[in-house]
């Protein structure tokens, strides 16, 4: 068998299936595969890949796998094609790949059924294997090995694809490399994870160790650890650690290593041990549990000694988009762009992406290979390499780009310690080539949070984001129908009905201006102020509108807006018009406005209305006391108005007297239970009085009334760490709303 | 009025926040005086200084007269805000270059959003 160093992980490397546009990871995968529509065609061209297995109800599978991927594009779950993610992998890998290799996917695809490809060394019971075999075509085990492994990926996938537990075979040496198995390692355990995204943990893992322990890939406990590659990087970090108990990275490394040697071909034990330390849950929380092993779990300072720094700033990145809000989001491929970039697999050079080059640069490996003697580690494959078809895949570029990389990072990372710090390092400070990384994460960052962020800063300009599949739309009234959600108090719905009624109607203000104020109830500023412009356009002078505005924009601390609004509300009313000026100044001073107000409130002290838009001014302007005052005193002109008790309570906990706070929100449920703002609030009451425990209660209730409530669940993963619960903190990540709320009744 | 930062809305908040209960637990938990340069667009520009002494239990305006902060942070305005609300991770900021730190490390590192009280909505 020949010993030639297979870089196929390489190819494993590229990314398994992609859409155009939507994801950034999708356009990663077009930036290397450079045809977008291709993948797509071909996904749509493989037929299903059923047939082949005797297993029934793989079928069913299959299509139920399909639509339950969470975070897949619409196409995947249009497309019911079975095997569609492996197809698209394939292709990817197809695409990319020059020479040799397309050839052999080439012979793979064809015939395009899925199929279980062995050689003869394949330990199946016979009968079964034999369906296989007749039924397609074999592909040699005796070829070059990139074949071999090929088609043993090809097989994991379409196994994988099948629901059909994959068998642990053994294969003849393949020679990959450590950095070859780790790839393989991580990328099969994330596809693992797609394909098998509605079985449970255990079948994903015996999936996965099943194809690793036929690879002799060593489960390991550290994903993406590459050791030793940049030394003095480590000894920086251990020094400037010094308070981190962690154990020193090699010695970390070996013996976690050491353990797993002893049984390498031990599927279960494998499965069992990689459950118990990987938790359930999204993939990026998983990530983030493999770096907590390691040393306490705290945002800044989760510092693994026992991980290259660089790799460690992504597993931030990781960590922080997993905080993401979309739960589509974090099952994305994008975060597996994240793992691969702190895996070492991928990196930024020049705005592109490449690959690393596994096994690439000699000293790396020779450094490697010292540190770890127990490791056999195929020197001489490294010698004798399969340099053209490297090179044809990852389009050149590799021991230089590899170091680039790691100084790349290593700058980064430099760019404020190394001052401080004196550190030798003394790399030269390039903030372009940061900046460059920065930046090109940057974009993808906000390609795949699109949805999200387009949402978030077209709401600000107010260009209002309607939600998808509204029930409500056509029918016969939406706008009773909305009018009348919203007195039960069932602000959701009413949202829809609403949105229903203003896409029939864009004229209609009242609509409009309804639909803002559920989602102000809601929590949620940004569509309530979009709602209000929509409102003001048809609407000038609605007094209402401009007040609601006022709120949400001093909400949103944008101050100088929110002045505007209030002195707009002036001048439209019909008594106090007179008493502000008709042209108003360009910049309005606040001391200016709230005189005015003022004077209004002498001439009718019994509007509460005037009184309402002072004790907002004077939220402005941090003046509490008179706020407060200002408040009770409009509750006392309309104590039924809930929205007046929640301002009310708002104005005091900002004021930090939390404990009034409580009790005016207290009045404002009893008044409206549904108030989703007020329970928020009170949650933000207890956390900023240090009962954590409590707000997560008030949280989650919430949230469990609005999901989409973003704030509140940002504020409910802050409590939940400083409750010490980080437990929850995936189910959190994930917007598992059912677990929290089993977890944190009120 | 109109010219002012977001931030300061959040750091008055943050100042009598220090003068409760809970504000108290956040001085025995850390004990650091922070500097906070704040640009109102571009990073490094126009910056206001605020000095966040969780030591003595303090916000000021200005840097400090004597002494030097345990970690300076450079934000702009509208990332201070997210910090402070959860909406950014403080790490993630970092690596994107979106903050600039001086000083101690470890310093740095207790600088976190939970540290900082949540407005509440009207």
């Amino acid at each position: 068998m020949a010993t030639r160093e297979l870089v196929t992980g390489g190819a494993a490397c590229s990314v398994p299936g992609s859409s155009s546009g939507a994801n950034p990871l999708g356009a990663l995968a077009n930036v290397l595969i450079g045809s977008s529509s291709k993948s797509q065609e071909r996904l749509k061209e493989i037929p299903t890949s059923t047939s082949t297995f005797p297993s029934s109800q793989f079928d069913s599978l299959q299509n139920e796998q399909l639509t339950s991927l969470p975070g897949s594009e619409s196409d995947y779950q249009q497309s019911q094609h079975a095997g569609g993610q492996g197809a698209v992998f394939l292709d990817s890998f197809h695409a990319t790949s020059g020479g040799r290799l397309a050839d052999a996917w080439e012979e793979i695809q064809h015939p395009p059924n899925g199929y279980y490809q062995q050689g003869g060394q394949a330990n199946f019971g016979p009968g079964q294997f034999d369906n296989r075999l007749t039924a397609q075509p074999q592909l040699a085990l005796e070829g070059p090995p990139q074949k071999i492994l090929s088609s043993f990926l090809h097989s994991f996938v379409h196994s994988s694809g099948g629901g059909f537990p994959f068998l642990p075979t053994a294969l003849p040496v393949l020679g990959l490399t450590k950095g070859d198995k780790q790839c393989i390692r991580d990328r099969s355990s994330i596809m693992a994870r797609h394909f098998f995204v509605d079985k449970s943990d255990e079948f994903i893992n015996a999936q996965v160790d099943a194809l690793l322990s036929s690879l002799d890939i060593d489960n390991l406990q550290g994903k993406g650890f590459l050791p030793g590659r940049h030394s003095e990087l480590e000894d920086y970090w251990n020094e400037s650690q010094g308070k981190f108990a962690a154990r020193p990275p090699a010695d970390g490394w070996v013996s976690e290593f050491g353990q797993y040697r002893k049984e390498p071909t031990n599927p279960d034990m494998w499965a069992l041990s990689f459950e118990q330390q990987h938790g359930h849950g999204s993939w990026a929380s998983e990530f983030e549990h493999e770096q907590d092993q390691a040393t306490s779990f705290n945002q800044f300072n989760g510092v693994p000694i026992s991980n290259l720094a660089a790799m460690e700033q992504s597993r931030m990145l990781a960590d922080t988009l997993a905080q993401n809000n979309d739960p589509k989001f974090q099952n994305s491929k994008f975060l597996q762009f994240v793992s691969k970039m702190s895996g070492g697999e991928l990196f930024i050079e020049d705005n592109q992406v490449e690959s690393t080059p596994v096994g690439a640069t000699g000293d790396w490996a020779a450094e490697y290979e010292n540190q770890y003697q127990n490791h056999s580690f195929p020197t001489n494959h490294l010698a004798d390499r399969p340099e053209p078809w490297v090179r044809e895949f990852l389009g050149g570029k590799q021991e230089t780009a590899e170091d680039q990389w790691v100084d790349e990072f290593s700058k980064l990372h430099m760019q404020d310690w190394a001052d401080e710090f004196g550190n030798q390092l003394g790399s030269t400070i390039q903030d372009d080539t940061s900046d460059s990384w920065a930046s090109a994460y940057d974009e993808y960052l906000s390609e795949q949070t699109a949805a999200q962020a387009q949402q978030r800063s077209n709401s600000l300009r107010g260009v209002y984001v309607f939600s998808d599949m509204n029930p409500y739309v056509g029918h016969p009234d939406p706008m009773k129908e909305g009018q009348e959600l919203f007195r039960k108090g069932l602000l959701s719905e009413a949202v829809l009905a609403l949105e229903a009624e203003v896409i029939k109607n864009p004229d209609n203000a009242e609509g409009w201006r309804l639909l803002g104020i559920a989602h102000a109830e809601n929590d949620d500023d940004q569509q309530a102020i979009a709602s209000m412009l929509k409102a003001q356009e048809v609407d000038p002078t609605n007094l209402e509108v401009l007040l609601s505005l006022g709120v949400s924009h001093t909400n949103e601390m944008e101050q100088a807006a929110a002045l505007k609004y209030l002195y707009q509300w002036l001048r439209n009313h019909p008594k106090y018009g007179a008493l502000a000026p008709q042209e108003p100044s360009d910049s309005l001073y606040y001391s200016d406005v709230a005189q005015l107000f003022n004077e209004a409130a002498q001439v009718s002290p019994d509007d509460a209305d005037v009184h309402i838009v002072l004790g907002v001014l004077y939220n402005l302007s941090r003046e509490y006391d008179r706020a407060v005052a200002s408040f009770k005193t409009a509750i006392r002109l309309k104590p039924n108005d809930y929205s007046l008790w929640n301002k009310l309570g708002a104005t005091q906990a900002n004021s930090v007297q939390s404990a009034d706070a409580i009790l005016a929100y207290q009045q404002a449920l009893d008044l409206k239970p549904n108030y989703v703002r007020a329970w928020a609030n009170m949650g933000i009451s207890y956390a900023n009085q240090g009962m954590y425990e409590e707000s997560i209660r008030y949280y989650v209730r919430a949230l469990s009334m609005n999901p989409k409530a973003d704030s509140a669940w940002q504020y409910l993963r802050i409590s939940l760490s400083c409750a010490s619960r980080n437990d929850m903190i995936d189910a959190c990540d994930s917007r598992n709303l059912d677990a929290l709320q089993k977890e944190f009744p009120l | 009025m109109a010219s002012e930062l977001k931030s300061e809305a959040l750091l008055d908040q943050m100042k009598q926040h220090l003068s409760t209960e809970a504000g108290k637990q956040l001085l025995s938990k850390i004990g650091l005086v922070y500097q906070f340069n704040i640009a109102p667009k571009k990073l490094g520009f126009d910056e206001v200084v605020y000095i966040v002494d969780l030591k003595n239990g303090d916000v000021k305006k200005g840097p400090l007269e004597e002494g030097n902060p345990d970690a300076t942070f450079s934000f702009k305005d509208e990332d201070f805000v997210k910090i402070a609300t959860g909406k950014m991770n403080p790490q993630f900021a970092f690596m994107r270059g979106a903050i600039k730190i001086k000083g101690s490390l470890s310093a740095a590192q207790k600088f976190t959003p939970d540290i900082f009280p949540k407005p509440s909505k009207l």
